[in-house]
Formats: C-alpha cells, structure tokens, sequence
C-alpha cells in the first residue's frame, strides 16, 4: 500500500470515530474533552472485542486442528 | 482512472454490502425507538380513559357528569365523553364541543366495548393520542369517555433519535470505508502481484519468482505459477539443447560425408586400400545418420503420443533369448562373457513385440558396447506379479552425477563417448518411454568403472487377459 492510501484510509477511520462520539455527545446533552476521549475510547473497545473474539478462536481452530 | 480493478471491485462489494445492511438496521433501530415511545402513550392513555369510564360507571346515579364537566374545567387532562347516543354532554377540548356528535360507526365499535383510537393532527402543528373507552353499568352501554394526550414531545424525541441514528451511521460508513481501502488492497496485493509476475513470465522473463508468503489457496497458487515458470524455463532450456544437439549430431556426420566424398571425388586417394576406407567411413556415417533421423522419429512420434502398440500376449523370455541370440556374435567378437538365465516357466506379458525387441536389443548392445573386458549377464526373474530382466555388465559404468541425467535426450556422459562407441544419444531416452507406455519401469544403478546394472519390470498378465 501507498502512503497515500494509508493516509485516505486513516482519515477516513478518524472521521468515522468522530461523528460516532459526537452522536453520543449529542444525545447525552454535555460535553467535556474527558467526556470525549472516554466515549472515543469505549466505541474502540467496542471495536475491539469483536476482532479480539476472532483472533482468539482463529488461535483456537488453528491449535485445535494442530 | 481506470476502474476495471480487482482492489475496486473488492472494495466496491464489501462497502454496497454494509450500506445493504446499515440500511434496513437504521430502519429497524428506528422503528423499535417509534414503538417504544408510542406503546408509552398509547398504555398511558388508555389506562386513564378506563379509569374515567370505571368511575363515570360506578357513580352514574350521583350526577357524575356535572362533576365531569367541573373537573374537565379545573384538569390539565384534555378530555371528553358521550352519552349513548354519541353526543358530547362533558368537553374541554377546543375542537369538541357540548352537543357535537361521535360518528355513528365509532358509536357502534363503542357500544361493542372495543377502544377507540385517533391521532389528531391541530392546525397550530398540536397533535394527540386519543383513546376512548366505553361506559358500560350492568352490560347496558352509557356512553365513552375520550382522553387526548399530546405526542409534540414523542415526534420531536424520535426526530432527534432519526437524525443521531443518520449520523452513526454515517460515522460507521465512513469507518466501513476506511478498513474496506485498508482490506481490498491487502486482499488483492497478491493476486496483483500474481498478475504481474504472470505477465513478466510470458513475456519470456522465465527467472521471475514470486514471493509466496501465506499457506492457503493464493499461496498454493503462487507456488503453482513459479512450478510453471520453473517447468518451462526447464523446458525451453530443453529445447534450445535439443536443437543445439541435433544440428552437432547431423552436422558431424555430414561433414564427414562431405569432406570423403569431396576426396573421392577429386581422387585424392593413393591407393585401393585407402580409397576404401573412405568408402567405408561414408557408410557408416550414412548409417549413423539414419539411425539418428529414425531415432528421433521415433522419439517425436511418442512424445506426440502417436505411436500405435500393437498389444499382444508375449513369452519375454522368448524374446529375450532371441535378442541374446542375435547380439551374441557382437559380444563374442570383443571377446566377453555372454550369458543368459531364464525361469522354468514362461513369464508372460501384455505388449508390442517389436517395440519390446527394440528395448531389449538397445538395453543389450549398450551394455556390449561400453564393456570392453569382463562380461554381459541377463537375467529373467519372476517375482511375486512382475517379471524383471536384469542386464548387468562389467563395463566403463556411469559416474552418480550423471547417472539422473542418463534418460535425458542427448544426455551423454563424456562427449568423447559418442565417437568412440557410437550412438545418436536418444536410445536410452526413447527406451523409457516405450518401457513406460507398456506399463512398465526401468531403473540403473551404475559404478563407474564397475559396471552398470539395468532392471526393466513388467506386469505379469495371465492368458485370459487379466494381469496378475
């Protein structure tokens, strides 16, 4: 991959996070940089325990089938 | 731009199929929030209006209504309620007033006890639930009562909740779209890079190779286009060989041919003897360039799989002694040991007769022909369902380097070989392949200096044409 593509892509990633947090900010009414940064954190966590849980069983089948 | 690409079309597809989902899931998430929200109401009001008709019920008598329309006065509650017979007699609501009248079918879905439901959209933009329960005392139906609750506050909770619902999934398909660039071109890289390596091979850049790094299907198929690129770099470098070795191996002998006919001709001889001589060496150079062209027929005709067998049930034995037979007089003549043993029983095999003496003759005179002193043994042994003929002879031998190499057309071991033995280079070559079209095997194992052994094995097959 380019470097350019890794940029369009990041970018892309970053603005999807943001409007993500903004709705939560919205609909809890206050805002605060703490705030913020605790919803951006929880919608990655969010986001990665889906990829954890495969990763895990991904590790398990291979193990399994070993 | 171009557009016909394996990475767009990968990304295309993963994001047309999460805006497929995302779609009918924002509807869904939606209209789960609508119903909430409206069951809410909905429950409210009714359970007030049933509370209204159950005390309007067991009050009747006690001038409920003049209370009623007291309390509709003081109430924040909006409402209003009929007699049986659909007239407004209680009201606080603008739009009804004392002494309108309820539709005639609402009147009778009433008198049914069923609850009556409306929304009622006002111009000032006020819209209501409104239920109505009926008033029933004693089974006898007294009228209804109407509760009107407003839903501005419901429709402007959910537009709020429409628009968040847009903006998450706007933030998730911008989310989609940035792992999906991420994802297709991880994706197609090799595949890409297949095609590129591909191009370069048939281009003729058959030194190309691929780096193959994972272990599933593109893996496997990387490790297939440098098998292939491998094979035809083998096959080409075969070639040009080939055709380096047959001008050599035509042009020697007609050299020959040329210069002693050219001596001949000018009779630059000195003698009878000598003019023989020559005679005899156009000979056997014409020889050796018959030989040739009809080895090399023979080989291109069953490498093109059109040579014809004609199958028969043969006594290899028999055939073999034959071939003893008539090579012996060549081993007699360099003064070696010749031998042949047989088993009691005949083995029979299913193949060409004549092509089975063309191996067998060119197995035997080889050995004969490398062996200078010592001896020529053959051996027929029938072991378990195979026969095998073992030619064995203490000759010059073949060294383990060139040994792999011995089946390869024009293969020789020393080039020197050619001229003092003889041979086109293509006998060994066209053996296996009639031992293998026969269903057989051949295998060598060689000594230099020793003597070389040669196994060729056949399937047995019994008289009624079944093998062993």
């Amino acid at each position: 991959m380019k470097k350019a593509e890794w940029v369009t892509a990041t970018i892309f990633i970053v603005i999807g996070l943001m409007c993500l947090t903004m709705v939560i900010i919205i609909s809890l009414g206050h805002y605060s940089t703490f705030v913020f940064l605790g919803i951006l954190f929880q919608i990655c966590l969010w986001f990665v325990i889906p990829l954890l849980i495969l990763i895990i069983m991904y590790i398990a089948i291979k193990t399994y089938s070993k | 731009m171009n557009l016909n690409r394996i990475d767009l079309k990968l990304g295309g597809t993963i994001t047309a199929l999460f805006l497929a989902l995302l779609f009918p899931l924002g509807f869904v998430i939606h209209e789960i929030f609508s119903g909430f929200y409206f069951n809410t109401v909905e429950e409210n009001t009714q359970q007030i209006s049933s509370q209204y008709a159950s005390l309007i019920a067991s009050n009747h008598d006690k001038g409920i209504f003049e209370v009623l329309n007291l309390m509709a006065a003081l109430s924040q509650n909006l409402l209003y309620v009929v007699d049986d017979s659909g007239n407004v007699v209680v009201s606080n609501v603008k739009y009804t007033q004392v002494g309108d009248k309820i539709s005639t079918e609402e009147l009778a879905n009433l008198k049914k006890g069923l609850i009556q439901e409306n929304i009622y959209d006002e111009t000032h933009h006020k819209t209501y639930y409104i239920s109505g329960s009926s008033i029933f005392l004693d089974n006898k139906f007294l009228g209804a009562v109407y509760i009107l609750t407003p839903i501005e506050g419901v429709i402007a909770s959910l537009e709020k909740i429409r628009r968040l619902i847009f903006f998450a999934a706007l933030g998730s398909f911008f989310l989609a779209i940035g792992f999906t660039l991420i994802l297709s071109k991880k994706l197609s890289y090799p595949l890409i890079q297949m095609e590129q390596v591909t191009r370069r091979i048939a281009k003729g850049n058959l030194d190309t190779k691929l780096q193959v790094s994972s272990k599933d299907e593109i893996g496997s198929l990387g490790e297939a286009i440098n098998d292939l690129a491998e094979d035809l770099r083998r096959y080409r470098n075969g070639r040009n060989e080939f055709f380096a070795n047959i001008s050599h191996e035509l042009r020697t002998p007609l050299t020959y041919i040329k210069g002693y006919s050219r001596v001949l001709k000018e009779e630059l001889y000195k003698s009878n003897e000598e003019k023989n001589q020559y005679l005899n060496i156009i000979d056997n150079e014409t020889t050796r360039l018959t030989n040739l062209i009809s080895d090399l027929s023979d080989l291109s005709m069953i490498e093109e799989g059109k040579i014809n067998l004609n199958n028969v049930f043969i006594d290899v034995s028999e055939l073999v002694e034959e071939v003893y037979l008539k090579t012996k007089f060549r081993a007699q003549e360099k003064g070696l040991g010749y031998t042949l043993e047989k088993p009691s029983e005949p083995p029979l095999i299913l193949g060409d007769e004549l092509r089975l003496e063309q191996i067998f003759i060119n197995l035997i005179e080889n050995a004969i022909r490398y062996t200078d002193s010592g001896k020529v043994s053959i051996e027929i042994v029938t072991k378990q369902k195979v026969v095998k003929i073992v030619i064995m002879d203490t000759g010059v031998g073949i060294s383990a380097e060139d040994l792999p190499f011995i089946f390869e057309r024009f293969y020789r071991v020393e080039k020197s070989r050619s001229r003092k033995y003889g041979g086109s280079g293509l006998g060994l070559s066209i053996v296996k392949r009639l031992v293998e079209l026969q269903n057989g095997t051949i295998t060598i194992k060689s000594k230099l200096n020793v003597g070389t052994t040669v196994v060729v094995t056949f399937p047995l097959s019994t008289k009624e044409g079944e093998r062993m």
